[in-house]
């Protein structure tokens, strides 16, 4: 598969246009080598590559990686294998880690984590990671001086709270309940603001 | 921005006066309570507090003399003993008082916060002339719930603005 470049963080509008075009195939557009690969057919690619460039857009190696396809190499520094680090020290957590009411995240959290990482892109930072006493998940980016935030609320119903706060003057929060089976609407919400997106990318 | 009814009445009999907009509040993170691999967490920000109307902040510009060694110094000595304060974090009261939160980007949405010229420190009647208090904002038709997405989004904006500014760290004063 022929690669070109992206900017830094294309593929989350990229994921947004191919919503549309190519449903459930949009997935495999982000995922790493650490992760399943899904079947990606020429056709699909070809409009996947013409969606890109419609909206000014380039190819980018890294995105695509199927079983036919040039995958990624493998790399610490990916977003997966950091997150990977991540979701083993979630699950060897236990009741009463924070004391005797504290709770760990439950297995439905940990899914429904599982369904938001396989949702974005590979040059995703690194969040801040917070559980609560009562077991919810918090991921968090907020890089020094940037102005807006990015968090992600789990509490293992199926769904995520994505909670945007721009911090200029004055501040303000928005929210959006996500459906964390459907990776577009993760996307969605992402890709529909730059800022939000850059600091998904920075951290 | 609109004015709460709470913020033009004094709230307790010896307060030196309303906390004016330009005045900066600060809050306290300590180790290890408040931190996480991560950093600071936003659980330092406890919702109980929020919904009681009681989250602890202290004034450091109304009175020179008290100011940011004041504050630390009166946080300080409300830490339990295995608890070392860390960092302060401040923000003016106008920030917090504009905070919102919003259906839609370009939409005014609902006022989150008021800050208070609550200068009780503890529920036995202790007292202090510059301590102040954070409290959800108060309407007819709608209330702040533990665990509801409205709250939690304003918790984690308030959190992301006093994330802002650390007047103060340990680790540089030592």
């Amino acid at each position: 598969m022929s690669t070109g470049t992206y900017t830094r963080y294309t593929p989350l509008h990229a994921q947004h246009f191919l919503a549309d075009e190519c449903g459930t195939f949009l997935r495999c557009f982000y995922q790493g080598s650490t992760q399943s690969h899904v079947e990606i057919s020429a056709r699909i690619v070809f409009a996947v590559s013409a969606a890109i460039e419609q909206h000014g857009h380039k190819w980018h190696s890294c995105v695509l990686t199927a079983p036919n396809l040039e995958a990624p190499q493998a790399s610490s520094t990916t977003f997966s294998n950091r997150m990977e680090k991540v979701r083993r020290d979630l699950e060897r957590m236990k009741d009463r880690w924070n004391g005797p009411d504290s709770m760990a995240p439950s297995a439905e959290i940990l899914s429904d984590l599982d369904n938001v990482l396989g949702a974005l892109p590979e040059d995703t930072a690194t969040p801040e990671v917070e559980v609560e006493d009562s077991g919810g998940l918090t991921l968090r980016w907020q890089a020094e001086g940037a102005s807006s935030s990015l968090s992600l609320v789990f509490h293992g119903n199926g769904s995520a709270l994505a909670i945007k706060t721009s911090l200029g003057e004055p501040a303000f929060a928005i929210s959006r309940r996500l459906d964390v089976e459907q990776g577009n609407a993760i996307a969605r919400f992402l890709a529909r603001d730059d800022m939000l997106a850059e600091a998904l990318v920075h951290g | 921005m609109t004015t709460c009814e709470c913020e033009t009445i004094s709230q307790h009999d010896q307060s030196p006066g309303l906390v004016a907009d330009d005045e900066r509040v600060c809050r306290g993170a300590f180790a290890p309570i408040h931190y996480n691999k991560s950093g600071i967490k936003a659980g330092f920000i406890r919702p109980a507090h929020l919904l009681a109307g009681e989250l602890s902040v202290w004034r450091i510009d109304r009175n020179q003399q008290f100011g940011l060694t004041g504050a630390r110094e009166a946080i300080g000595a409300t830490r339990q003993t295995d608890h070392t304060l860390e960092e302060l974090l401040a923000a003016s009261a106008q920030r917090i008082r504009q905070l919102e939160v919003r259906d839609e980007e370009d939409v005014p949405g609902r006022r989150a916060f008021c800050v208070v010229d609550d200068c009780s420190t503890t529920a036995e009647g202790d007292w202090h002339p510059e301590h102040a208090a954070i409290r959800m904002a108060e309407y007819d038709d709608f209330q702040w719930l533990d665990g509801s997405d409205e709250f939690t989004t304003a918790k984690e904006l308030l959190f992301a603005v006093f994330k802002q500014s650390v007047v103060w760290k340990a680790s540089a004063a030592t």
